[in-house]
């Protein structure tokens, strides 16, 4: 079993690999970026670094998370943020992280779920907790993202 | 003498490429004599050849005149002949200046060249006569002169051919003699090369193979987990280096490994200490506290051991006011048995006035049938009325009272709502401190999957922490939910206590009512004493004022009924409140908490 970090992006529960995820960050300024599409809520200056904020909910499809709007509590917004140098990102999402595990076998548990196509193109497995977690690949989500940024 | 590989190689094929070049040098040499001797005999005879052909085309111009009656012709055919002699006269000439020619063919040649120049000037003549037409002189001339001297041109050429032939099979010979001692050199030489290269060859492949069979073999040893194999050269040769810089490397390798065995021991100690604090703390002991070392562990027990201070402060104060709460409902239960037992004195009371009552109705009863002992039916009522008075009195006061006791439990426990409130916010608190822990131990968990192998027994720490943090969040949730269901008592029992304040003054007020009612009464009665002759006039009305006063007491007797079922719910809901305080005092006291928190820290 393979650990992963999981988030709750809107109704979507998301995880990923530990290989990916670096930090969750509580306090963040978010800064809009001009003419980006939705999903693209802005950058956010994580230690000393400019990360581009991307909301997975917006982009699947599943309307936009509203933990942007939540000042405090249980449901107020953190970021995720994984990788290194060029190609550090942070994912925004509500509520307690929390760990999950997962079987590398358990792709055709995804592969059969009902999920947005956006999201299904990037499954990598399910989790094995409850409530389950959908593993995304982050480098081919990310990959995804910039091409959709470039046309 | 040590050498390095290098110039072993350069030497090894520099001695063979001398013993080569020598080799190629005996045999270009020969070669070239060969070739020389070659190109000698081909052109002696290839110049005597041809001034031989030339010879003969001369001496053919002679029949071609005596033929040929063209004068145009015959000219031409005269005219050729002087290039002819040059053409024999050149071959012959380079003949002679030809290198390498014996005593013979010198004399050969001397010869030739004087009867070749003899030739030439006879036939010069010849062509003078044959030119003048004089037919005869030249017949006589060519007999006499020119066809003995052409013969003996043509044998003096063969004779010279013949024996420049002879001469040359034997150059050959001697050149083939010289060639074949050439072999026996060549053959020589090469052997030698051969020698020598294999001799240089196996020096120099022993020089190599034997550094690298120990170099093999201390990698071998290496492989099987000898780490004390060493490689000790002796040479200092590029191989000898290499051994040289391996051993320096197995030196430095071990002591960096025996250096990191060490921190990881240190490690390990310290993740253990920590992981026994968390094991503590987890059996709700939060006056542990984790060793804090200088490593990264340290960190993470400072942390740990402010969480548990930071709990435990907190959690002291919630068994704090868990106590209050505690006492403040016993003490609201002492009360309640108060107001109850004032409510039970109540009703008897009242029961007491509604006999005393029915006694006094019975008796202005008998008044109108028993005129003649009125005065003294008057005097028993007056005395009746004065009890139902003091009872009345009685009631009020203990209405008062039962009401001052109301609104002081009503104080209280607005109070205990306000401190459950306070308990809220310390819970909040808890909340927040268990929510950032879980933060800290979920990015220490990816930090610790980012260290890799190194990280694991940090990963298990950090996994201890965030169960921690999700135990310390769960408790709160169920002291939460406690507090609510204090303040969601406390709240009904506030409501039930305005309704209770309400009865009672309603109480009172009717209990007041029947007072004034019963001094009217005594007036009433004070004047029977004086008017025995007007009681039968005012019996009905005296009766109807009894049925009255009456009815008043009937409902003084509901209310108090009520009263005491509303003392009733009252108890039931203190009692419910007391059970609350108590299973919250028994919670915090699962955990262990120092008496001094703050001292503990240090």
């Amino acid at each position: 079993m393979t650990p992963a970090q999981g988030i709750q992006c809107g109704s979507l529960n998301l995880a990923f690999s530990f290989a990916w995820a670096r930090s969750i960050v509580e306090d963040f300024s978010l800064t809009p970026v001009p003419n980006a599409p939705a999903w693209l809520v802005g950058a956010a200056n994580v230690e000393g670094e400019i990360v581009p904020v991307f909301d997975l909910a917006s982009w699947a499809g599943d309307g936009a998370s509203d933990a942007l709007h939540t000042e405090s509590g249980a449901g107020r917004a953190r970021l995720l943020v994984g990788g290194f140098g060029d190609e550090r990102a942070a994912i925004v999402f509500s509520g307690s992280a929390r760990m999950v595990r997962y079987a590398p076998d358990s792709q055709k548990i995804a592969a059969g779920s009902a999920l947005t196509p956006r999201l299904s193109a990037v499954m990598l497995a399910a989790s094995e907790t409850t409530p389950r977690h959908w593993v995304l690949d982050a480098r081919q989500l990310l990959d995804q993202l910039a091409a959709e940024l470039a046309t | 003498m040590s050498l390095t590989i290098r110039q072993k190689l350069l030497l090894s094929f520099g001695l063979l490429l001398a013993l080569l070049l020598m080799l190629v040098a005996v045999d270009y040499l020969k070669i070239r004599d060969l070739r020389e001797t070659l190109n000698k005999t081909q052109s002696k005879e290839a110049y005597l050849g041809r001034a031989q052909a030339a010879l003969w085309e001369v001496r053919f111009i002679a029949p071609q005149l005596i033929a040929i009656t063209d004068p145009v012709a015959r000219n031409k055919l005269i005219a050729s002949e002087p290039a002819l002699h040059e053409a024999i006269d050149r071959d012959v000439a380079i003949y002679g200046s030809l290198e390498g020619l014996s005593l013979e063919e010198i004399a050969g040649h001397k010869k030739l060249t004087e009867i070749v120049t003899a030739y030439r000037e006879r036939r010069r003549d010849l062509a003078k006569l044959i030119t003048e037409g004089k037919a005869e002189e030249a017949a006589q001339w060519r007999a006499q002169y020119t066809t003995p001297l052409g013969e003996s041109t043509v044998k003096a050429i063969s004779d010279l051919i013949a024996l420049t032939q002879r001469k040359d099979i034997e150059r050959r010979a001697n050149q083939d003699q010289a060639a074949e001692s050439a072999k026996y050199l060549t053959l020589a030489i090469g052997t030698l090369t051969l020698l020598v290269g294999a001799v240089a060859a196996t020096l120099v492949l022993r020089s190599l193979t034997r550094p690298i069979k120990r170099l093999l073999t201390v990698l071998g040893q290496l492989t099987e987990g000898d780490y004390t194999a060493r490689v000790r050269l002796a040479t200092k040769d590029e191989l000898g280096q290499v051994g040289l810089a391996l051993d320096q490397l197995l030196d430095e390798r071990l002591e960096s490994v025996a250096n990191q065995a060490k921190e990881n021991d240190r490690l390990n100690d310290s993740i253990i200490g920590l992981l026994q604090t968390v094991v503590q703390l987890s059996n709700k002991d939060l006056t542990a506290l984790a060793p804090v070392t200088e490593d990264i562990v340290g960190t993470v027990s400072s942390s740990i051991n402010q969480l548990s201070h930071e709990t435990g402060l907190a959690l002291g104060e919630v068994q704090q006011i868990a106590n209050s709460v505690r006492q403040t409902s016993e003490h609201v239960v002492v009360q309640a048995t108060q107001v109850d037992t004032t409510a039970r004195a109540e009703r008897l009371a009242l029961k007491e006035m509604s006999e005393r009552l029915a006694q006094t109705i019975g008796q202005l009863g008998e008044v109108a049938a028993l005129s003649q002992n009125s005065s003294q039916a008057a005097t028993q009522a007056a005395a009746a009325n004065d009890a139902a008075m003091r009872t009345v009195d009685a009631t009020v006061r203990g209405m008062d009272t039962l009401r001052e006791s109301i609104s002081e439990m009503d104080k209280r426990f607005k109070r205990l709502g306000e401190r459950s409130q306070e308990i809220s916010s310390v819970v909040g608190l808890i909340n927040t401190i268990s929510e950032r822990t879980h933060v800290l131990a979920m990015n220490a968990s990816m930090q610790a999957a980012t260290a890799g192998e190194a990280g694991r027994g940090f990963a298990v720490v950090a996994e201890e922490v965030q169960r921690l943090s999700e135990n310390a969040r769960q408790a709160t949730g169920q002291i939460s939910q406690l507090v609510h269901n204090i303040q969601s008592e406390t709240s009904d029992t506030v409501f039930m206590m305005n309704r209770l304040i309400e009865l009672v003054v309603k109480q009172s007020e009717r209990a007041q009512d029947a007072g004034a009612q019963m001094v009217q009464t005594r007036d009433t009665t004070s004047a029977l004493v004086g008017l025995v002759k007007q009681i039968a006039a005012f019996s009905q009305q005296q009766g109807e004022l009894a049925q009255q006063l009456r009815l008043s007491v009937a409902q003084l007797n509901d209310g108090a009924l009520t009263t005491s079922e509303a003392i009733a719910l009252q108890n039931q809901s203190t009692s419910t409140l007391l059970s609350f305080a108590r299973r919250l005092t028994e919670t915090v006291g699962q955990f262990k908490l120092s008496t001094s928190p703050a001292a503990s820290l240090g």
